[in-house]
């Protein structure tokens, strides 16, 4: 009669579940008892075996049952698309609107108090509008919606900074004499040259740094000695509601200030899930509804509500290329769990 | 299939359209959903229209699939909705347990020590397993799901899953255990030829 703990063990590790406690505990069983050593192996042998269906398809079966999909393909290609036409006339308008109001904004130039009254330069974009960025040194800036830069007129002078609310991704030019620092409301992103993107939103509960090249250091605007490094493909998320925090706090709590973690390339791409909105793509890769709604309305331009707070936390994958529309995309969004919709005029209610 | 043949097909079709890799992701993917919504539908034909209407979701989705983690999980669980909601649209008429309404059995085996009776021995006590401990089963073992995953899927607890995992997993030890003496020969005299 073999133990318990064996089988449980046995079957954790056929299901690529087993720890590494875990592994060196079922070496140690094994090692003891020759017959449950040949019977590890023999499971071993018996999971190589690949199962079937006693009644299963025949292949003339399969073939017919593919030739009902593809009829049912060609006859869902065949119908119009109904509404998106309407939808991107909206859109059209809103972009037109926020280049004016773009250009209007990069005219803008005001003089702050200070020191030396230097002129600010200032480049926004509203919510459905994104923006492109040469600053005077080189380096480029994708803007994100209802995002903003500020930079002073002797950029690139003796320093390189600027400030950010909102979303961007950088490509900075390279300048060991004068960093390219970032200053969001959170952090400060300090950079010699490298490519990343930054993610500073003021409704957003984190404010996220993801590296695609070089490295770049991020210090806390509250306690500057506190410093991350990050490498490439790696991602700091940092709490907003902690960070702003007096240091004395954010001390204690500092287990629940911040989040570092690897994230994945995309296949095909030079950058990553973070950095697809300059590309003009939506990923979402297991993110709550919650915050993929906020980033829709940006995207959008239009108001989300969610009737329920479990759906809220709930999680949801998906991408979609520029031409989508939001229908396309929260179509796309179920398909990887349940929910309602109603789009009417610029507001959306998702409901179970 | 492997996990990665599987990805490089998604891969292929969200970035080449190519219809070829979909109809080979059909053909991987057809007996083992079938068999999953039939669980819920008790209609096999209907349970192969199910099928079909999420595959025509993904070819029209197809630029969503490279940002899927895990295809096999992704596409149970559109089967899991599609299913449910054809139960919906009937009134709720017929509606069981998820779980797996066909019958297993062991393809030819290439190369084991195990006997062919024997195998047919298991797959016999994996038939006898009830139907959601089987789909557990199948699914980590031939899917490649991980607990969590099975657990979403079923709205079961990962302790619940892996439970199931060990019951069947007991099933299987019992009967090679029947054996083992025989196994034991088989390996003597294989390392005395060596």
């Amino acid at each position: 009669m073999t133990a318990n703990r064996l089988i449980q063990l046995l079957a954790k590790k056929k299901s690529g579940e087993l720890s590494l406690p875990e592994l060196k505990e079922l070496r140690e069983l094994l090692a003891q008892h020759p017959e449950d050593a040949l019977l590890a192996s023999l499971v071993d042998d018996l999971f190589r075996q690949r199962l079937d269906y006693e009644n299963g398809y025949a292949v003339p079966e399969v073939d017919a049952l593919l030739q009902r999909l593809h009829r049912k393909q060609t006859a869902q290609e065949a119908l119009p698309e109904r509404g998106s036409k309407l939808f991107r006339l909206n859109r059209m308008v809103v972009a037109a609107a926020c280049l004016l109001l773009l250009v209007g904004a990069g005219l803008y130039l005001f003089y702050i108090s200070g020191n030396r009254s230097l002129k600010q330069n200032v480049v926004a974009t509203k919510k459905g509008s994104k923006s492109y960025i040469l600053l005077p040194d080189g380096t480029q800036v994708w803007l994100n919606a209802e995002s903003r830069v500020a930079y002073k007129d002797d950029y690139g002078k003796k320093n390189r900074e600027i400030s950010l609310t909102g979303e961007a991704y950088f490509d900075v030019i390279k300048d060991k004499e004068r960093p390219f620092i970032i200053h969001t409301e959170t952090i400060d992103v300090k950079v010699l040259g490298t490519t990343f993107n930054v993610r500073a939103y003021k409704n957003d509960g984190h404010t996220e740094t993801t590296l695609i090249r070089g490295s770049v250091e991020i210090s806390m605007r509250k306690d500057p000695a506190r410093k991350f490094l990050l490498k490439p493909f790696e991602k700091i998320s940092i709490d907003n509601s902690g960070a702003l925090q007096n240091k004395g706090t954010a001390d204690k709590e500092a287990g629940f200030l911040y989040a570092l973690k690897k994230i994945k390339p995309v296949a095909d791409s030079s950058g990553a899930a973070e950095t697809q909105w300059v590309q003009n793509r939506l990923v979402f890769d297991k993110q709550r509804l919650d915050d993929i709604a906020r980033e829709l309305s940006r995207w959008f331009d239009v108001e989300i509500f969610i009737t329920d707070n479990k759906l809220r936390n709930t999680e949801y994958s998906g991408a979609v290329e520029e031409a989508a529309s939001l229908g396309q995309v929260l179509e796309s969004l179920k398909l990887t769990g349940a929910f309602h919709y109603a789009i009417r005029n610029k507001t959306v209610t998702i409901s179970p | 299939m492997t996990t990665e043949e599987i990805k490089a097909l998604t891969e292929l079709i969200a970035e080449r359209n190519d219809h070829s890799a979909f109809d080979q992701l059909f053909r991987h993917y057809l007996p083992g959903l079938v068999s999953f919504a039939n669980s819920v539908i008790n209609d096999r034909h209907q349970s192969e229209e199910v099928v079909s209407d999420v595959f025509v979701k993904i070819w029209e989705n197809r630029k969503t699939l490279t940002a899927i983690r895990n295809f096999s999980h992704y596409i149970y669980i559109a089967t899991r909705h599609q299913a449910l909601n054809y139960i919906k649209s009937r009134k709720g008429t017929g509606f069981e347990e998820l779980g797996e309404s066909g019958s297993l059995s062991f393809k030819t085996p290439e190369k084991s020590m195990i006997a062919k009776e024997n195998l047919q021995k298991i797959a016999g006590a994996i038939n006898e397993l009830p139907s959601r401990c089987r789909l557990i089963f199948r699914l980590i073992k031939e899917e490649g799901l991980k607990y969590q995953d099975v657990a979403t899927l079923l709205g079961l607890s990962i302790k619940t899953v892996e439970n199931q995992m060990t019951i069947a997993m007991k099933r299987i030890v019992e009967i090679l255990e029947e054996s083992l003496p025989e196994y034991a020969m088989y390996y003597a005299q294989k390392k005395v030829q060596k």
